[in-house]
């Protein structure tokens, strides 16, 4: 390359300057090259395309995206758990008791969260419009960051700010028990007539379920850790199921953008269902090349 | 009975606990305040002598060079913005972080779900169709094959379904529904052996009447 | 019959109570042949040679020891029979103290020497960041390490004698009550090659299944009942483990058999009152 470049220089023309400052380049990014550090290929030759399945899954997710920002209407379908919603806050202003929303016993690293904050910024909205009393108690002190100003802004959109109580969202602890045991009392003391369960749950997720139902309070859970929802479907009146969840989100805040990137990952779903598809009919054929591809 | 005053301590605790069984008291609710107490200052211990000596003491003060103490310094200095929140005006900052804890984590996630999921569990869906050697591997891997085609139809959030999309849906739920039981089951495992724990250090190792 | 759907709660809790006391103090004895996925991960061990290293997370804390200890104490005592070096660390803030502890005492039971059979390499709080790390240096995730009380650099510790990275670990055994072991799989196991088996407790287990099939995890231990396969198997060839998840298969049995009854109680309520509902309508 280098011997290259200098004999593209010697004979001169027209794109000299550009082979002379390419090879300047060169020159300086090379002792770069010695702070290189060992790391994990992206492209392993053995067989796991992963650079490709990564920009495949971006490009699914982009056209979806895209498509939501050119206006093509995404309808979602329904979610029962989000139509209750608004009943469940109804029962607490009729009821004079408050409504309980937890978002999860995870960080905000965690989609989960994510997704159980835009849930509770319909629920903040609606608890902010109907003047019921909202309480959130929050693991994380990020998350109680955002969860604070989510609320805020709901009440003050409501133009109802002077309602808004700063400490009815508060950090309880990180410790996982000692945050059920918490939630477990304030559920127990101010008996609420609806609890939200919205996030990423641990094994809390039964405890919860069974501490709001002893408390007569409608329960309306949503998570996306499989191994909690037999809880959640058992215990509580409504449950977002997975990525129901998600689909809560971008549904309700009807934000072309997020509609966008839940039609790209059903585009992303349709595809596993062709490659699985192929696969088969590969694998029925004798072919073996998508096997290497997928690291066999 | 036990002599021993930490097994005295968890032992009260416990019934304390238990006691929520019966309904919620002031027992209990000493003890949740006791656990919360307790979980806090143990994170508070962990978050100094796991993060804040060996990691941001040590590598300001003996750094193994100039380059890693300023990376500590600017990480350190990033991970001061969550505390911006205190200062109204400035509560703003606290997104840099956010973001950056946000941007990471979905980089770190991608490639891997990619590699370690995707890829490897069609693998196993296609592989096992193509390898079944016996009837009741065929069977098994069908079975794979209709509840993974079934269940990620059930999750398709934004597709207009006619009758036959609904139907394979409905599967979707049986298999979702079965999966549930699944987990429900093992955990009745996992909770009763818990139980079975306390229990067995209860009657144990503080009254001490359990055969030995 | 309605009768059987408005038991009190605390009827309920108090025959669990009643029931596992009784198994406590009757111990029946219920012999059980071990799983396949149990027998995997003892042949796992079996596979790794006398001065191999084997890598023992026990990424758990408190709630999940009742679970997950027993499944640790065979594990040590397995390696430490198969002559391997024994490297632990424990990814969970709460367990590492608990981890450490447990190596030290099975250790010093099996006249092993910290610092030359074994290492307890200490805890991360970045998971992800530190199994990275660990792939190219363990020492560069874990600088220190404490041997019989002094902290010294892991790098001159002799049980780390030719172990570098990941790729000098012969097996891995994660033992795990929390998504950790997704950790493992994602990064260890998909990105280093790192042979890997788990042990689970009952909530998270279901979700391990895909990988034990896929090939991705070599071994699994199902909360008590992995642990009580994994422990028998290991008694029966190394022999010296106290058994502790056994002792609680009996008991569990008969927990089990209640919520069966209690089961069928409650569906025998439900549809003799639907049914009278229906009558009546």
């Amino acid at each position: 390359m280098l011997a290259a470049a200098l004999d593209g220089g010697r004979n001169g023309g027209g794109g000299e300057a550009v082979k002379r400052c390419v090879l300047a380049a060169w020159l300086l990014l090379l002792p770069l090259t010695t702070m290189a550090q060992d790391a994990p290929n992206w492209f392993r030759p053995d067989g796991g395309w992963i650079l490709v399945g990564v920009l495949a899954v971006g490009a699914l997710v982009a056209t979806g995206i895209l498509q939501g920002r050119a206006g093509r209407a995404i309808e979602t379908r329904p979610i029962a758990g989000l139509v209750a919603a608004e009943d469940a806050i109804g029962r607490a202003v009729e009821m004079g008791r408050p409504v309980v929303f937890v978002t999860g016993t995870q960080s905000i690293t965690k989609p989960g969260t994510v997704a159980g904050l835009s849930v509770l910024r319909l629920v903040a909205e609606k608890c902010a419009e109907t003047g019921a009393r909202l309480i959130v108690p929050c693991i994380d002190t990020i998350v109680t960051r955002i969860a604070t100003e989510t609320v805020e802004e709901a009440y003050r959109q409501a133009g109802r700010h002077d309602q808004f109580v700063p400490d009815d969202v508060f950090f309880v602890s990180n410790r996982q028990l000692a945050y059920t045991a918490a939630v477990n009392g304030v559920i127990e003391r101010e008996h609420p007539a609806t609890v939200f369960l919205q996030g990423e749950f641990s094994a809390e997720s039964l405890i919860f379920g069974e501490t709001g139902s002893r408390a007569g309070a409608m329960m309306i859970a949503g998570t996306d850790k499989e191994t909690q929802l037999p809880f959640f479907v058992t215990t509580c009146d409504h449950t977002l199921i997975g990525e129901e969840l998600y689909g809560a989100g971008a549904a309700i805040s009807e934000d072309a953008q997020l509609l966008g990137s839940l039609r790209g990952v059903d585009l992303g779903r349709a595809a596993v269902l062709a490659l699985v598809a192929l696969g088969i009919v590969l694998e029925i054929a004798g072919v073996g090349w998508l096997r290497t591809v997928l690291g066999g | 009975m036990s002599t021993e005053l930490s097994v005295w301590v968890a032992a009260i605790l416990s019934l304390a606990m238990f006691s929520f069984l019966y309904r919620e008291n002031a027992v209990y609710r000493v003890a949740e305040h006791v656990m919360v107490g307790v979980g806090t200052g143990v994170t508070v211990l962990l978050a100094l002598y796991f993060v804040l000596i060996p990691v941001v003491w040590k590598g300001i003060t003996a750094p193994k060079d100039a380059t890693s103490a300023a990376w500590t310094i600017l990480f350190t200095l990033l991970g001061v913005l969550f505390m911006a929140p205190f200062v109204p005006r400035l509560g703003w900052l606290a997104r840099i972080p956010c973001g950056i804890a946000i941007g990471y984590a979905a980089g770190q996630t991608l490639p891997a779900a990619i590699q370690a999921r995707l890829f490897p569990q069609a693998l196993s869906t296609i592989q096992g169709v193509g390898d079944a050697g016996s009837a009741w591997a065929v069977i098994n891997a069908l079975v794979v094959l209709v509840g993974t085609t079934s269940v990620l139809v059930y999750f398709m959030m934004t597709v207009r379904r006619g009758a036959a999309l609904n139907a394979v849906s409905r599967v979707g739920v049986v298999f979702l529904m079965l999966g549930f039981g699944a987990v429900y089951g093992n955990m009745v495992i996992s909770r009763f052996t818990i139980l079975i724990g306390r229990l067995q250090f209860l009657f144990g190792e503080w009254f001490h009447i359990l055969p030995t | 019959m309605q009768k059987l759907l408005n038991i009190d709660r605390r009827v309920v809790f108090l025959g669990v109570a009643l029931v596992l006391f009784l198994g406590l103090v009757l111990r029946p004895v219920i012999p059980l042949p071990p799983s396949s996925e149990a027998r995997k991960v003892f042949d796992a061990v079996e596979a790794v040679d006398a001065d191999q290293a084997i890598l023992i997370a026990m990424d758990y804390g408190i709630s999940s020891r009742a679970e997950l200890d027993p499944m640790s104490r065979a594990a040590l005592h397995h390696a430490f029979g198969r002559g391997a070096r024994v490297l632990c660390v424990s990814f969970d803030s709460g367990g590492a103290p608990l981890a450490e502890s447990m190596l030290g005492a099975v250790g010093l039971e099996l006249g092993k020497v910290d610092g030359v059979d074994y290492v307890f390499l200490g805890y991360q709080p970045d998971i992800t960041a530190a199994i990275m790390e660990m792939g190219s240096s363990i020492a560069g995730a874990f600088p220190d390490v404490d041997v019989d009380g002094e902290t010294v650099p892991t790098d001159s510790v002799a049980v780390m004698d030719g172990v570098t990275g990941l790729a000098d670990v012969a097996l891995a055994l994660e033992m795990t009550g929390s998504k950790h072991y997704q950790k493992w799989v994602d990064f260890a196991n998909a990105q280093f090659g790192l042979k890997l088996c788990t042990g689970a407790t009952g909530a998270i287990v279901t979700g391990q299944y895909p990988y034990l099939a896929s090939g991705q995890i070599t071994g699994l231990l199902r909360s008590t009942r992995g642990a009580a396969d994994y422990e028998t198997m290991v008694t029966k060839a190394y022999g010296g483990l106290e058994p502790d998840a056994s002792s609680k298969m009996s008991v569990l049995f008969l927990g089990h058999l209640l919520m069966l009854a209690f089961i069928a109680l409650a569906n025998i309520g439900h549809w003799a009152t639907r049914r009278d509902a229906q009558e009546a309508e």
